[in-house]
């Protein structure tokens, strides 16, 4: 039986630089920062104060539309909100909700923060935590629809049911990589039949105080609390860590006769996937890169295409240290000579890190750059690291003539993935 | 091409029968609960008992040499790497002979619980003299409180992340969630990793422990979990008076390979993997009817009659209108048949292990295949539809070579695979 193709019909998000696709994609053209003080929570006594928010969103309209929602958490709002305007723009008539899937990337929504630290202060009255006392006490603070919710697997169950989609249904829980291991998976399902359309990308919402603890802790996060909008400058020579990001990316993925079939809009088509583990280190990418190289080559390979015909590079571009040069290394060791001619970016210089919902307005960025053939830049681009010497699109949007184009994504823990998007032709 | 077949040639399991799959068998077979009436941690009178399944014995350093590293490693990652080291030694793969870039991880995870004294450490810095919690304080005072790496404890993706490091195993890795279901999806999805020729061998599975303080209370406030048991005999799947889930601990996982892998190296062949079904209910209405789809998917891709199927392993939850209404969905699937489906479930022998319990289900549903029984259906006395073929009080042969499997509960979603005998 032979593969069939996948392209991309609708496409959402809701982004800390905007509420909607269209506004985001005019900021990241226009190189502005999302980052500001986090205002989400009292980050005064925190090490890191600042975060790429999602700004203006009221998730009042959503609750009062679907009463079920109440307690959802807001990285399933962030998903509706993403997944209305994808479905919107794919403009179905209508469709066969049993063919129709769900691949999401999702993480973790931390606890019932402000709740659970007053149960444990009144489970522990002597300064040492009674277990018997939190068990017996915790329904004066939490709620059991607030723990369901909690669960990372909620985004995809709210859609699923504000959508009627009856076929296939998962989430990729990968940190950093999932939304495009999602979006790669989704590819699969339609590419060996599996389902003719899939809703997929991600979200999350990671910016609440036991999160911003943890990544501290393990040192990550940039402190220029000071120049928030600077903080975010991948591959420059003065990073300092990653800014943490929010919100979420939905893209319509269909098969392509069924597309053509309803003559539906097409920003592109996706055209291949890897997806590797480095099992090399916890925290660290393996220096070499090797995972993350054979991640890329495996997209590359499934593309039936080679590295010359890559036009554009959207890139991880995390503005850790350990990131930006093993990626800078890997591009180099795939594209050889070639590397210094083809652009490379990173957005996350301008939302933050989103986590679970990066790859998926990674994504979204690539189909519209290949649709307005305009690459976003990489701002803060402002002193060069020795190390990292690849042209990363300093500050400015440039056009670009762009039939393929490569998006990175490794996560925490050595998962790494390639995707290959290519401008849709008959 | 045809699609290569796919076949189950190793399994690892830790459960609070015990570690290996020789004791889960043998507990199964012989109806032998490994559920205890466990007293709270720092309880000193009458506090009330938990019904729960807990693998009292577990030494996490017969399996992980580096002490340096244990401490890194929830309970959780604790059971899933040794799952999945037995699991290997079962499939006779030594991890120095494999091709590791051809060889993928797949983990079923839900959010891994903090340790309450870990928690602990950190929020109660925040609270002031007068017990009023200040944000600030928590940010100066709490956070450095922490275990600098407890982060890493944590984030749902770890076990898959420590599975493949202990292994090496380099190939395609991902982590999913779907409910409890999860286990079980992500068996199927390696099964499609293998199909579609992205790996030629997968450990897949799952590995939970919410027997915490935590995790009781979170299922107390879900409103299923069943604490005021006085024996082991109150948890009873589709039993009449079934009312609530006993939550057990447990890692499961599988070594799935392509056939072709699995011959070239004379590996013995516990059962093939031959269909997946995965769904969401779209709503409450939906729960019946997204159980059948997801078997109907499952027995579609399969390419198998339900007629063929001899088996039912089932969710076994004790909640009961998901153990109801699954079986009703086993009723339209097989119609005037369903009465001569022979039906199972581990979990009162093992507890339900929540986001592992799908993983336990395949590797019981995997041993049946090989081993041509049926475990029995242990504590049911009056089982609720008196018309399902329910293995009672002794194993039965399983006389056909297919089974099927379901697997559901919290969060609405379903996942059933089909295992059948090589044939």
């Amino acid at each position: 039986m032979s593969l069939k193709r996948v392209v991309v019909t609708g496409i959402g998000a809701i982004t800390p630089l905007g509420l909607s696709t269209e506004s985001t994609w005019e900021a990241l053209l226009k190189g502005k920062s999302g980052v500001g003080e986090i205002s989400l929570f009292d980050a005064k006594g925190f090490s890191t104060r600042i975060a790429a928010e999602v700004k203006g969103f009221d998730p009042i309209s959503l609750k009062s539309r679907y009463p079920f929602l109440s307690e959802a958490m807001r990285s399933s709002l962030f998903a509706i909100h993403a997944a209305e305007e994808a479905m919107r723009d794919a403009q179905f008539k209508t469709y066969n909700s049993a063919r129709f899937g769900i691949y999401l990337g999702a993480g973790d929504s931390g606890n019932d923060f402000y709740n659970v630290s007053c149960l444990i202060n009144d489970a522990s009255p002597q300064g040492q935590i009674n277990a018997l006392t939190y068990y017996q006490k915790a329904p004066h603070y939490l709620n059991g629809r607030r723990e369901l919710e909690l669960q990372p697997c909620m985004s995809v169950a709210h859609l699923a049911a504000i959508f009627n989609i009856q076929g296939p249904v998962s989430s990729a829980l990968t940190a950093c990589a999932a939304s495009s291991q999602a979006i790669g998976e989704a590819f699969e399902w339609i590419r060996s039949g599996y389902a003719d359309c899939v809703m997929t990308g991600g979200s999350h919402a990671m910016i609440y105080p036991m999160s911003v603890a943890g990544f501290s802790l393990l040192t990550v996060l940039s402190k220029r609390n000071d120049a928030p909008q600077k903080a975010s400058r991948p591959f420059d020579k003065n990073r300092d860590g990653f800014v943490l990001g929010e919100g979420a990316g939905v893209l319509i993925l269909e098969e392509l006769s069924h597309a053509l079939d309803r003559n539906a809009k097409i920003y592109g088509e996706i055209a291949g996937y890897g997806a590797t583990a480095d099992a090399y280190r916890l925290t660290d990418m393996d220096p070499e890169g090797k995972g993350a190289q054979r991640a890329l080559e495996i997209a590359l390979q499934k593309a039936g295409i080679s590295p010359e015909d890559i036009d554009y590079i959207n890139a991880h571009g995390t503005s850790t240290a350990l990131n930006d040069f093993t990626e800078t290394w890997v591009v180099k060791k795939i594209f050889k000579d070639k590397a210094y001619k083809i652009p490379m970016s990173s957005i996350k210089s301008m939302l933050g890190h989103m986590i679970a919902a990066a790859g998926a307005v990674e994504a979204i960025a690539c189909l519209l750059s290949l649709r307005d053939q305009i690459v976003p830049p990489t701002i803060n681009y402002e002193t060069q690291d020795p190390e990292c010497d690849l042209d990363y699109v300093p500050n400015e949007a440039k056009n670009q003539k762009m039939k393929y184009i490569l998006s990175n994504s490794f996560g925490f823990g050595g998962q790494n993935i390639g995707l290959i998007f290519k401008r849709y032709e008959q | 091409m045809p699609k290569p077949r796919v076949v189950i040639t190793g399994i690892g399991v830790m459960s609070a029968c015990g570690a290996g799959r020789k004791l889960l068998w043998e507990s199964l077979l012989q109806q032998k609960t490994a559920l205890r009436l466990h007293a709270f941690p720092g309880q000193t009178e009458n506090g009330g008992q938990i019904l729960a399944g807990i693998f009292s014995d577990f030494d996490p350093a017969m399996f992980v040499k580096q002490r340096k590293s244990l401490k890194l490693m929830s309970r959780d990652i604790q059971l899933a790497i040794a799952a999945s080291t037995l699991a290997l030694s079962d499939a006779g793969i030594h991890v120095e002979h494999i091709n590791s870039e051809r060889f993928g991880t797949l983990v079923g995870a839900g959010i891994i619980n903090n340790e309450l004294e870990e928690m602990a450490a950190g929020t109660l810095k925040g609270f002031d003299e007068q017990g009023v919690f200040e944000m600030e304080r928590f940010g100066k005072e709490g956070v450095k409180s922490f275990f600098p790496l407890w982060f890493l404890k944590y984030l749902p993706n770890m076990p898959a992340c420590h599975v493949s490091m202990a292994h090496g195993l380099k190939g395609p890795s991902n982590t999913i969630t779907t409910g409890f279901s999860a286990g079980l999806q992500a068996i199927g999805e390696a099964f499609h990793m293998i199909q579609r020729g992205d790996a030629d061998q997968m450990l897949a599975g799952a590995a939970d422990s919410k027997t915490n303080p935590v995790g009781w209370a979170q299922f107390q406030l879900a409103g299923f979990a069943k604490f005021n048991a006085e024996t082991p005999l109150d948890f009873c799947p589709y039993d009449e008076k079934e009312n609530g889930i006993s939550i057990s601990e447990a890692a499961a996982f599988l070594v799935l390979e392509s056939l072709e892998s699995a011959q070239n190296r004379k590996a013995k062949i516990i059962a093939e993997v031959l269909g997946v079904g995965i769904c969401s209910e779209t709503g409450a209405k939906d729960k019946m009817k997204s159980k059948l789809r997801s078997m109907n998917m499952a027995l579609d891709e399969a390419d198998i009659v339900p007629g063929r199927i001899e088996a039912f392993w089932g969710s076994g939850t004790g909640i009961k209108e998901e153990d109801r209404s699954e079986i009703e969905a086993l009723q339209h699937l097989f119609g005037e048949k369903a009465s001569s489906i022979s039906f199972t479930t581990a979990t009162p022998i093992t507890g339900h292990a929540a986001y592992a319990s799908g993983a336990i289900q395949a590797v019981a549903g995997a041993l049946s295949v090989q081993k041509q029984i049926l475990p029995p259906l242990a504590h049911l006395e009056n089982p609720a539809p008196s018309y399902v073929n329910f293995v009672k009080h002794e194993p039965q042969p399983l006389k056909g070579k297919n089974i099927l499997l379901h697997s559901s509960g919290w969060a609405g979603q379903n996942a059933s695979l089909v295992l059948g005998e090589l044939s």
